[in-house]
């Protein structure tokens, strides 16, 4: 065998590898990259990320248990506030529970901004799950507990609870006239079960709607919400 | 509703009562708050037992039986929740709240704050909380004073509020009492001590040995843990059972899952912030779980306070420590620089093939299986002085990127690509390298460092320097291809960038090492014979091309003068080299030989000298750089090939701005002398149908040109923790979520997959169903 064939046949072997070695070069980068590229978590696990207070309000259309519908566009021009609720809830029940044999703190809200704002109850319950109830047994309940939102929206699909990216009853959105979403979170600063934190409590909500109906910044505008999860 | 089962509660009081000197006295006593109790329900027992609607029994408990003036007592609340159900740490986490209580103590008795053990993670997706599905004892501290009466009854009272969740959750409150007596001696209730006194060993505690750190920006936060020095803690630690619990809320996403990992010898955890999160914390605060490998109840509780920085802040205090303190420690420490170690073997066996090093090392191999047919010991020697050339090159290049980095300079792997006159001293050495191979001089008349035509072994000085050469030729390459591994080893400091560019070094080395030491692999290699001249002068063009890239990035950093000093110094060079070809050969006399190693000495002493004079012509700093020429015309040159992007220069401030305005921005952190970079741009951001994803999902371009040093962009990399490109991030419309990380290799497939998803964002309208 003479040297030069013996060269030729070498070098197609050579070159085969080459090129193997140079296909796997990408390989071998996906390798450092799964190891070493630190990327942290990701919230895309997460329910859908709550819309941010500043921006325009996620829009909807939904029915209440009396057939009449609400929308953002309908209500412009008025403050909407949407109220996430699960009357099995310990943390709803805070909220409603009398106080020293009045109302609760939620009926009392309801009440005083009754004429100002369009107060949206939302339940995202699912069917079967706790605070699942018919129209009737909802209607009955909030005539029980003497609450007077503007409508109950049974959101038995959760679509409004995860627009509004609601985690736990009791949460609330606010929304101005504009259709800007001004307020979200937790109703007040105590996370607790307990009614008698109610009295010592800073009460968002109402701080906010005080702020935004007299046209004062709002100056506490998200929080993050406590109570039971969200029942979807 | 007052679920008591009171002969229940009655048995209870009178086991906590027992059997102690005054047993019989407060067995009346107990008796009596029995009878007291069904006359009047409101009177409370020591204990609430669970019931169909509260499925959690709640006790008081002392750790005495009798009350000694002028002590202090250890009181638990014990919570046992019924199989499946939970109740809830200090901060309940997503849902849930912290079980309380209001004391009703007798005058001048005081009660310290609840001492709550560290908790499980209950997770219950998407959402997590803080919590125990065992039964838990809370403590509490209560000072007994000076004043109170020997042989008296006191009554410790107070109302306990809790909330227990399995799916459903159920809330309510108690009051609950306890009665003992007063006396001069102190007798433990020897089981309920016990119990206190277990639970309490699981009481996170504060050490000021311990060093807590923290940093944020808009998406992360991160957490580092230094343990005590000798504590060699972490080795006996089952790193998948590490937990932080923050114990606030807004401030991390508890449901997230933390990616930890030891960097040098602290613990980190880089975890997602909260979706509520509005101003930046002060503080990071929380508790630290650390559990052995052996058993579940080997567990290490540690309160966490740590002041919170900047990435950027957190990323130049690495820079500091990392270099000379770093003494890692723990099995994933070892692990994951055995990994990069590993890798870093396989970039350097890969860098063999780059087009840079191909021609001088393969022309290499072949020269020392020539001399190892001959002489298979010279060989050896050989090619273990090649070895330790490009060693100790690695390790001068390490030490120098350290030493820079500790002395504050914000620098990163490629620093030596970022000076012009590096550059142009690069371009210069390829060139002569490539004018060796072509054939137009020797080193040596005896035969060059890079000869295979030598009959002899060439000396050991000049296998040293041809590893020294090889080193410097293959740093171009490196960069694209070790990035991960090279930034692992740098940021592990000193002893881990050691490891590292050591196997950087040997994976370059181990083939030709191969061909020395292996008559085997000798015998796979072509024989030598004539064709390897025309092969070696062959090889010669690659290297050519090589100083063409060169003097090209030269170009981009320094500017047309600087090319034109560095093109004028190559022609210097050449004639030098030349007349060293001619002149300088065994043939020629000694006068003549003189002559030209002179003529060659002095050619290229004045090319050196004119490369570095045009270099330093131009500005060299990116502000007034060729980035600078970029921010006040708005017309990018670089645009010209993938078409009239709309690249914006980078800085954080208007990465900041252009994500306040809700767009997807994509920021690419490039550099001219990165060839990866350089074929992302063509490949990925010159085709047509990223182009139009760019278009349509209105995306903000933001171009960091790490080409001359940029401290602001080397911050920018550490955030990421890298510090090489290429590097492409992709920040989505939501401000608080993640930015999507780009791979190293980009096809346009992945660009526009990863923009779709950027700017998928929430649904804008939707219609409950009814």
């Amino acid at each position: 065998m003479s040297p030069t064939k013996r060269f030729t046949t070498k070098r197609i072997l050579l070159g085969i590898v080459v090129v193997g070695v140079i296909a796997a070069v990408p390989t071998a980068l996906d390798a450092y990259d799964n190891i070493f590229n630190n990327k942290g978590p990701t919230p895309t696990e997460l329910e859908a990320a709550a819309p941010k207070t500043g921006q325009p309000a996620p829009a909807f259309t939904a029915v209440d248990t009396r057939g009449a519908a609400h929308s953002l566009d309908a209500h412009r021009g008025q403050w909407v506030v949407l109220e996430w609720v699960n009357h099995g809830c310990p943390y709803t029940k805070k909220h409603y529970k009398s106080i020293d044999g009045g109302l609760g703190n939620t009926q009392m809200m309801q009440r005083d901004y009754a004429k100002r704002v369009v107060w949206l109850s939302v339940v995202s319950s699912a069917p079967g799950r706790q605070g699942y109830s018919s129209a009737e047994e909802a209607d009955e309940l909030t005539t029980e507990k003497g609450a007077v939102p503007a409508g109950l929206i049974r959101d038995t699909a959760g679509t409004l609870g995860r627009l509004y990216g609601a985690r736990t009853t009791p949460q609330y959105a606010i929304i101005d006239p504009q259709g800007v979403l001004r307020y979200a979170g937790a109703v007040d600063d105590k996370q607790s079960s307990s009614v008698k934190d109610i009295a010592t409590a800073t009460n968002y909500v109402r701080a906010a709607l005080d702020a935004g109906l007299s046209g004062k910044p709002i100056a506490v505008a998200q929080t993050q919400p406590y109570g039971c999860d969200v029942k979807y | 509703m007052r679920p008591f089962r009171l002969a229940k509660s009655a048995r209870a009081l009178i086991r906590t009562a027992g059997l102690l000197c005054t047993g019989a006295l407060l067995a009346v006593a107990a008796a009596s708050s029995h009878s007291d109790a069904q006359s009047a329900p409101e009177r409370p027992s020591a204990i609430a037992r669970a019931t169909a609607s509260q499925p959690v029994e709640i006790e008081f408990r002392s750790a005495a039986r009798v009350l000694v003036p002028g002590d202090s007592i250890s009181v638990a609340i014990r919570l046992r929740p019924e199989p499946g159900w939970h109740t809830y740490w200090r901060h309940a986490g997503d849902v849930g709240s912290a079980p309380a209580v209001e004391w009703k103590l007798p005058s001048e008795f005081r009660a310290g704050p609840l001492r709550f053990p560290a908790p499980e993670l209950i997770a219950a997706p998407p959402l997590a909380s803080y919590g125990y599905e065992r039964e838990v004892h809370l403590m509490s501290t209560i000072h007994v004073p000076q004043t109170v009466r020997a042989g008296s009854m006191v009554t410790l009272a107070g109302n306990v509020s809790w909330v227990v969740c399995r799916e459903e959750c159920f809330a309510a409150d108690v009051d609950l009492a306890l009665t003992l007596p007063v006396g001069a001696k102190a007798t433990a209730d020897t089981a309920a001590a016990r119990a206190i006194a277990a639970e309490d060993a699981r009481v996170p505690v504060r050490s000021m040995d311990w060093e807590f750190r923290s940093a944020v920006d808009s998406n992360t936060i991160v957490l580092r843990v230094r343990p005590p020095a000798a504590a060699g803690l972490l080795d006996a630690v089952d790193t998948a059972r590490i937990r932080f619990f923050a114990d606030s809320a807004a401030v991390i996403e508890h449901a997230a899952p933390a990616a930890v990992r030891l960097v040098g010898d602290e613990l980190e955890f880089r975890m997602v912030r909260s979706q509520y999160a509005t101003a930046l914390p002060t503080r990071l605060t929380g508790v630290v779980s650390l559990t052995g490998h052996d058993s579940g109840e080997d567990r290490l509780a540690i309160e966490v306070d740590a002041p919170v920085m900047s990435m950027a802040q957190l990323a130049s205090a690495d820079e500091l420590t990392g270099t000379g303190t770093s003494t890692g420690s723990g099995s994933a420490y070892w692990i994951g620089l055995a990994t990069a170690g590993l890798l870093a073997l396989l970039g350097g066996t890969l860098l063999n093939l780059m087009p840079c090093v191909l021609p001088v090392l393969s022309i290499k191999a072949l020269g020392v299986a020539e001399a190892a047919a001959q002489d298979a010991g010279t060989a050896r020697r050989h090619a273990l002085l090649f070895g330790a050339g490009v060693l100790a090159s690695m390790w001068a290049l390490v030490g120098v990127l350290l030493a820079l980095r500790a002395a504050g300079t914000e620098v990163g792997w490629g620093y030596q690509l970022q000076s012009p006159a590096m550059v142009g001293g690069l371009a210069l050495l390829v060139f002569a390298a490539a004018l060796n191979m072509a054939g137009v001089f020797e080193l040596s008349p005896t035969g060059g460092t890079l000869s295979v035509a030598a009959s002899r072994t060439p000396p050991a000085s000049e296998a040293f320097l041809s590893g020294v050469l090889v080193t410097a030729l293959a740093t171009p390459c490196s960069a694209p291809f070790l990035a991960a591994a090279v930034a692992y080893g740098i940021a592990g400091g000193a002893a881990s960038a050691f490891v590292v560019f050591t196997a950087l070094g040997l994976g370059l080395v181990w083939p030709l090492a191969l061909v020395a030491v292996v008559p085997r692999v000798r015998a796979w290699l072509p024989k030598p014979g004539a064709w390897m001249v025309t092969l070696r002068q062959t090889l010669a063009f690659p290297l050519l091309a090589t100083v063409v890239w060169l003097a090209w990035v030269l170009g981009r950093q320094a500017g047309a003068d600087a090319l034109s000093a560095l093109l004028a110094a190559l022609v210097l060079l050449s004639f030098g080299l030349w007349a060293l070809g001619r002149f300088g050969t065994v043939v020629a006399t000694n006068g003549q030989r003189r002559a030209a190693q002179g003529v060659a000495v002095t050619a290229s002493a004045c090319a050196i000298a004119l490369m570095v004079a045009g270099a330093n012509l131009a500005p060299a700093s990116p502000s007034a750089g060729a980035t600078g020429a970029v921010a006040t015309d708005g017309t990018d040159p670089r645009n010209t090939p993938t078409g009239a992007l709309p690249w914006q220069p980078y800085s954080s401030a208007a990465l900041e701005a252009l994500r306040d305005s809700g767009r997807v921005v994509l920021v690419d952190f490039t550099a001219d002398w990165c060839l990866t970079c350089k074929v992302n741009e063509r490949v990925a951001f010159g085709s047509d149908a990223v182009h139009a994803s760019l278009r349509d999902h209105d995306v903000a371009l933001l171009r960091a040109d790490w080409t001359t040093r940029d401290a602001s962009i080397t911050r920018a990399l550490a955030a990421f923790n890298r510090n090489s490109v290429p590097f492409v991030v992709l920040y989505s419309r939501d401000r608080n979520a993640a930015p999507a990380i780009l791979p190293t290799l980009l096809t346009p497939g992945i660009v526009t997959r990863a923009l779709d998803a950027a700017a998928a964002g929430p649904v804008l309208s939707a219609a409950p169903a009814r």
